[in-house]
């Protein structure tokens, strides 16, 4: 019996959980080509891709936590944090290799006590990471005293995370589709990232299999905050000092691309790839909207409305496609 | 053989969901009153009370909802919302309490809009919640900009039916914490004497398995995500009242805050445990800690720090010594 044109799409989505983002993606993109001005410029896209990228690659490391079954939304206040550690150690002097690496340290750390009171704390990390998002939003209040800190030089080595070439575009796009690259291998070509949709899926069913889920949702909280301090670390290379207020909202966008994305609130199903359309959608949208000058604050109107309409679509598809999921 | 006062004050304390947050608030009261004598003044009491209240008519419904299993985070957007809303109704010269009845039954369709699009499409509450939050939030701007050009909205202090709502005696104190009394001990009713409030329980608890015994689980949900929002609307309209003017920010990032205090009262995230008793005191900590710190001169820099630790130290005694109490509820 031939498939109905339906039963196709399903049969792509569930196969491809990134195929209804990248759909989006496509038509918004060819929306706002033809109806925009200046938006197929490559100066404005170069603009567009670089400013994503910062809270985009946060994104990527949030999706594979999210798989997992866990939260965190303390993301953009890490973000803040380790930017103002970054420029403290190179204003004492440390050399930016150092600085820099150190500062990933910090990040991961912070993720992995994150993780410990999720895991040993029995928290839920709704709630652990909500609380170390405004915890650590006031150590960045407190350290700054609320205003903007800056290095009192900047090396050179800072160029490696954000240099712009002439046509806008930025180095940090690299460093976005390579952290995408890295981890779309690690969830579909490694066991890791096998235990990965286990944990999340089914936990029990993952424990009696031999799964460690408590080591994985460590190294995924671990991840989530280094990844964090690499953006918060581009973000500083970019502007050149930070404000207490860096990184505000990049939880909520991260959670919209990722959602638009095709991965479940619930864990066990998602993509890498589909968070990378979430990204530039939002990207997209943004960029039409800030050309047609819309007032900012409809974005995050958009962003909602994006985020209602993204998941009743991807939750409707996924249901025919994988049967009710037990509800 | 008896027991101890002492072991008969745990026991009773664990097995209760309030359990953790009276300990917390006793010892809060403890520490900001030796902290500073300010706090133990009249005026100190006077501001956490109406603090409370106005977060309180909001929190009674987040908590039912949550206990239900579900979330809303649109409480803030649609808190602000309705403050505004009202605000430019009245100024356009609607008399104010056919303003305040047209913006609940606005609300409360909202809230029942969210709550089907959650039970009828499966999409999960946070989501649905969390695209209604950016989206009222929003809408409350562009009104802004639109019907007031960016200007404060004027809030008339000596209109008859606000004064119902937010009556300022001699001595200072607010009529507000009254409402928010009387909403509560409401609340609290459904919840513990009602079938309905049996119902909240049992969907959140195991919800296939109320199923079966025949609780209307989406018609449960669907009702309280339209009450949750018809409270959030009235504590929006009790803030205005308070003050000369109103502007677009009213209630952002509230949610947050809400569900913290929810979880701090004992109320579990998962669903299916909890207490509204537990998120009255769960407000009071939230309320002693913004008045006591601010009295005791700590910079409002260590605000967000201090606040987002108590959190976490309520949770996790919580957490813990509900384990305890329940035999450990898989996690």
């Amino acid at each position: 019996m031939p498939k109905s044109i339906s039963d196709r799409l399903t049969g792509l989505v569930t196969k491809f959980p990134e195929a209804g983002a990248g759909l989006a993606t496509l038509v918004m993109f060819g929306l706002f080509s033809w109806w925009g001005t200046n938006f197929l410029t490559v100066y404005s896209l170069n603009t567009m891709l670089f400013v994503v990228a910062e809270w985009g690659i946060i994104a990527l490391g949030f999706t594979l936590l999210m798989i997992a079954g866990e939260f965190d939304i303390s993301v953009g206040s890490v973000l803040a944090v380790c930017g103002v550690l970054a420029i403290f150690m190179l204003n004492a002097g440390l050399p930016a290799p150092i600085a820099v690496v150190m500062t990933l340290i910090i990040g991961v750390a912070i993720g992995l006590l994150h993780g410990l009171a999720v895991i040993k704390l029995g928290v839920p990390s709704f709630i652990v990471t909500l609380a170390a998002m405004l915890f650590w939003r006031g150590i960045v209040l407190v350290i700054t005293g609320a205003f903007p800190v800056e290095p009192t030089h900047e090396p050179a080595f800072f160029e490696i995370f954000s240099y712009r070439f002439e046509n806008g575009f930025n180095v940090s796009v690299l460093w976005f589709f390579g952290v995408a690259v890295m981890l779309a291998l690690i969830l579909h070509r490694t066991h890791f990232g096998n235990w990965i949709f286990a944990t999340g899926g089914n936990k029990l069913a993952a424990i009696e299999a031999g799964v460690p889920v408590n080591r994985v949702k460590m190294i995924l909280f671990g991840l989530t905050s280094g990844l964090a301090s690499l953006a918060g670390i581009i973000q500083m290379s970019r502007f050149g000092s930070v404000d207490p207020l860096r990184g505000d909202f990049v939880e909520f966008k991260a959670i919209a691309a990722i959602v638009v994305g095709g991965t479940l609130l619930m864990g066990g199903y998602g993509s890498i790839l589909g968070t990378v359309f979430g990204v530039l959608l939002i990207g997209i949208i943004g960029l039409g909207l800030v050309l047609a000058q819309v007032p900012s604050i409809l974005f995050e109107g958009f962003l909602g409305g994006l985020i209602v309409i993204g998941v009743i679509i991807n939750t409707m598809v996924q249901r025919r496609a994988l049967g009710v999921r037990g509800e | 053989m008896s027991k101890s006062a002492l072991v008969r004050l745990k026991e009773f304390l664990a097995n209760r969901p309030e359990g953790g947050a009276i300990v917390g608030v006793v010892a809060l009261f403890v520490f900001f009153s030796l902290g500073t004598e300010h706090f133990l003044a009249v005026k100190s009491f006077r501001s956490m009370l109406t603090l409370a209240a106005y977060w309180g008519i909001a929190a009674g419904g987040v908590t039912l909802l949550m206990i239900s299993g579900e979330f809303d985070l649109s409480v803030g957007s649609m808190l602000g919302l309705s403050a505004m809303g009202v605000a430019i109704m009245v100024n356009a010269g609607l008399p104010s309490p056919i303003a305040v009845v047209m913006m609940l039954i606005v609300c409360v369709a909202i809230g029942l809009l969210q709550g089907l699009a959650v039970v009828k499409l499966g999409i999960p509450s946070f989501i649905i919640t969390l695209g209604g939050m950016l989206l009222f939030r929003a809408i409350t701007y562009l009104i802004h900009l639109v019907v007031v050009q960016g200007d404060y909205v004027r809030v008339p202090q000596d209109d008859a039916f606000y004064q119902i709502l937010s009556y300022r005696f001699e001595s200072g104190f607010n009529i507000t914490p009254l409402w928010f009394l009387g909403i509560t001990v409401i609340l609290y009713l459904i919840l513990h004497r009602t079938h309905f409030g049996n119902w909240i329980f049992a969907t959140g608890g195991n919800k296939l398995a109320a199923i079966q015994s025949g609780v209307p689980v989406n018609r449960v949900k669907v009702i309280l995500f339209g009450l949750t929002a018809g409270l959030a609307c009235l504590a929006g309209i009790f803030e205005m009242t308070r003050f000369p003017s109103v502007g677009p920010q009213g209630g952002k990032l509230l949610e947050l805050y809400l569900i913290a205090m929810v979880v701090m009262g004992g109320t579990r995230l998962i669903g299916g445990y909890g207490s509204v008793v537990g998120t009255v005191f769960g407000l009071a900590m939230m309320a002693m800690m913004k008045n006591g710190l601010s009295l005791m001169g700590v910079s409002a820099y260590w605000y967000n720090a201090v606040v987002g630790i108590i959190i976490l130290i309520a949770v996790i005694v919580n957490v813990n010594s509900q384990r305890r109490a329940l035999g450990v509820r898989h996690e």
